[in-house]
């Protein structure tokens, strides 16, 4: 299994140097379907098995995309209590070298240079046309060392870009190097229990370390990297572990939640993300949508807007100033779930735009879906119709996250301001709560988070959300929340309960036992 | 149930691969006094009208069931020719016609509880009722015993 890993990965990295004529061969060969034999496989490829993991082809690697839990069970289970991915699939890479910020500056809208150490940020590959080669996470571990992780669909083309633009950069005296992390295995650890598990696993302080920070720590004895990120809108990690070690770190976070936190497959991540208002690239992102049109403009640091300086920014930069032709927008609709390539119609039956992701929200229990419509017509509350299997159904443009999201956690305290932002790693700008500069307690902390978390509830009202300072005030607070909740269980609220309490310090760790 | 709608980069394939996986499952019920269609459907014939569902099967390997898109009374239905589909959390399945004929009754009961399908597929799940239009087609439908061995073999494959 290694083997076959392995050999992939010197086929790859021969491949480099001559990115030109490599990258037409191994188009050819991707273009071959893969045989279900020739389906790469990961450290956890037996557990999967061994744990009853339905394995599909994705990316060319044996992925479970779910195991015996339904998709629907593990979707709400995630949010009420968490979900063990395995993502080793994904592709990490460190660029490491005097000129790794610079050089990376050329091909991603991120202004990585600004980055505090040890924090990461959602950023965009732009081909010369603004369009987008991929999203990805990039980590500031150093100011000459940076970690990123990329699409597995992605892997290929990005290697055979970022590998061509670093053999130029290096020729003209630039000095960058990478490392493709083919040794370690990737873990996404999410929901409300994520922190508390993990917890338990390592003597690193994790109350102290926030959305989007990384660190090299131990975790299980196992020498890690952990970004407090993910990709389900709720709080939680993804953890890279030496490859050998991937089996029992997965296995001691199951046991140490006791059973709560389940293996969750690619199916119950899709929904999440979905719910969440995160684009899956390949669907709600492609070569020819920029980022201004995926609404990830906030992705975009200041000074690139203002310098430029990567691939495409022309067209970027008049976008902004001008505004994009179509917005990608959220929608909830009545009838089947639209999907992806779902036409999007006007009440006339004038076509306005396409569905790229679509489905059944568990949480919800309800259609949602993204997709791309003219500018002028992404406004919250626009009606219009979703063809599905050629009949029309009504449909209306919503604000996302479709569900509130929880990967909250409070950025630093700076100068007496406590800036409160709920951003979700994968792209969807906090949904304008804007809070402003507020005195420093916990409680100013919790409030805008409690009323995202209300945000959507029937029978709720915003203003009434009231002060918390505990767990048991916490669960007061969303037991007023009975009617009509998506929380159909008390023991996700009590989850929820302990998540905020949590976030807000009251109880750092006195509810992991 | 006939191949999954081409949506999303990887859930058509996933969905189809849900049907062969080697996942190991406890044996879906098969009832004794229906007929089957190779595409996961079951016809009960009561006199000249015929009953159709899905089968057990078929909504094990669907996952939860969010939406069934139905006919209207009174249109027709050929056999082997789609009449309508069945949506879960990840993957859309035409339903097949088993036999031709005239629709009598289609339960709108499923546009409120469509997760019937999965709980209840043999009773609470019917879809549509038909007026059988050529008896001779039931002959070409399997018995219990033979679409036992059809889906063992279909999930054995790969």
């Amino acid at each position: 299994m290694r083997g076959l890993l392995a050999c992939a990965t010197l086929a790859r990295r021969a491949g480099a140097g001559g990115a030109a004529t490599s990258s037409a061969r191994r188009h050819l060969a991707g273009a071959a379907e893969a045989a279900e034999a020739e389906l790469k496989k990961t450290a956890l490829y037996d557990f999967h098995v061994a744990h009853g993991g339905k394995m599909v082809p994705f990316a060319g690697w044996s992925m479970p995309i779910q195991y015996k839990d339904t998709i629907m069970d593990s979707t709400l289970n995630c949010r009420a209590n968490g979900s063990l991915f395995d993502v080793s699939h994904m592709c990490g890479l460190s660029l490491q070298g005097r000129q790794a910020i610079p050089f990376l500056e050329s091909l991603v809208v991120a202004d990585v240079a600004a980055l505090k150490d040890g924090t990461g940020t959602l950023t965009v590959f732009t081909n010369d046309r603004g369009g987008a080669i991929d999203d990805s996470v990039v980590t500031k571990v150093t100011d000459q060392h940076i970690y990123l992780v990329v699409n597995a669909g992605c892997r290929d083309k990005d290697l055979a870009h970022i590998g061509e633009h670093m053999e130029a950069f290096n020729k003209k005296g630039g000095d960058v190097k990478w490392h493709i992390h083919d040794e370690r295995s990737l873990l996404a650890l999410q929901g409300p229990l994520a922190a508390p598990t993990l917890q338990l696993l390592t003597k690193e302080d994790l109350s102290k370390m926030y959305f989007s920070d990384f660190k090299m720590i131990d975790i299980n004895g196992y020498a890690c990297f952990l970004t407090r990120t993910g990709y389900t809108g709720e709080d939680g990690f993804e953890i890279s572990v030496p490859s050998e070690n991937a089996v029992d770190l997965a296995k001691a976070l199951l046991e140490k939640s006791e059973g709560k936190v389940r293996l969750t497959g690619l199916g119950a991540r899709d929904s999440l993300r979905l719910e969440a208002g995160l684009c899956l690239y390949g669907n709600d992102m492609e070569q020819h949508i920029t980022p201004v049109e995926a609404g990830l403009s906030w992705a975009i640091g200041k000074r690139r807007k203002a310098e430029g300086g990567f691939l495409g920014a022309d067209v970027i930069l008049k976008q902004l100033q001008e505004g994009p032709k179509i917005r990608r927008v959220g929608l909830f609709s009545q009838g089947p779930p639209p999907r992806s390539h779902s036409e999007i119609v006007s009440s006339s039956g004038e076509n306005i735009g396409e569905v790229t992701s679509g489905g059944f929200s568990p949480c919800l229990k309800k259609n949602i879906a993204m997709g791309y419509v003219k500018s002028g017509l992404h406004k919250a509350g626009t009606e219009f119709k979703v063809v599905v299997r050629g009949k029309s159904y009504d449909a209306v443009v919503t604000k996302m996250p479709f569900v509130p999201t929880n990967s909250l956690v409070q950025k630093r305290i700076t100068k007496g301001n406590v800036k409160n932002k709920s951003e979700n790693s994968h792209g969807v700008a906090d949904n304008g709560h804007g809070e402003g500069d507020v005195a420093s307690s916990s409680e100013c902390r919790l409030q805008p988070r409690l009323r995202r978390i209300c945000h959507g509830i029937p029978g709720i009202r915003k203003t009434a959300v009231p002060i918390v300072r505990s767990v048991p005030a916490a669960e007061a607070a969303l037991a007023s929340c009975d009617q009509a909740c998506w929380w159909p269980h008390r023991s996700v609220r009590q989850a929820t309960a302990i998540q905020i309490a949590f976030n807000m310090n009251a109880l750092p760790h006195a509810h992991c036992n | 149930m006939a191949a999954a709608a081409s949506w999303a980069l990887w859930a058509c394939r996933a969905a189809s691969h849900l049907r062969i996986s080697s996942f190991p499952r406890a044996f879906s019920t098969v009832l004794k006094d229906l007929k089957y269609a190779d595409t996961h459907e079951w016809v009960k014939v009561e006199g000249d009208s015929a009953t159709i569902g899905i089968t057990d099967h078929a909504q094990d390997h669907l996952g939860d069931v969010v939406f069934v898109e139905l006919p209207e009374v009174g249109a027709t239905v050929s056999q082997g020719t789609n009449f309508g589909a069945v949506e879960s959390v990840k993957a859309t399945s035409d339903i097949n016609a088993p036999v031709s004929g005239e629709i009598l009754q289609v339960n709108d009961e499923l546009s409120e509880k469509p997760g019937f399908v999965n709980g209840s597929p043999y009773e609470k799940g019917w879809i549509i009722k038909v007026k059988i239009s050529d008896p001779s087609e039931l002959n070409s439908l399997m018995d219990d015993e033979k679409y036992k061995k059809f889906c063992e073999e279909e999930d054995g494959k790969h």
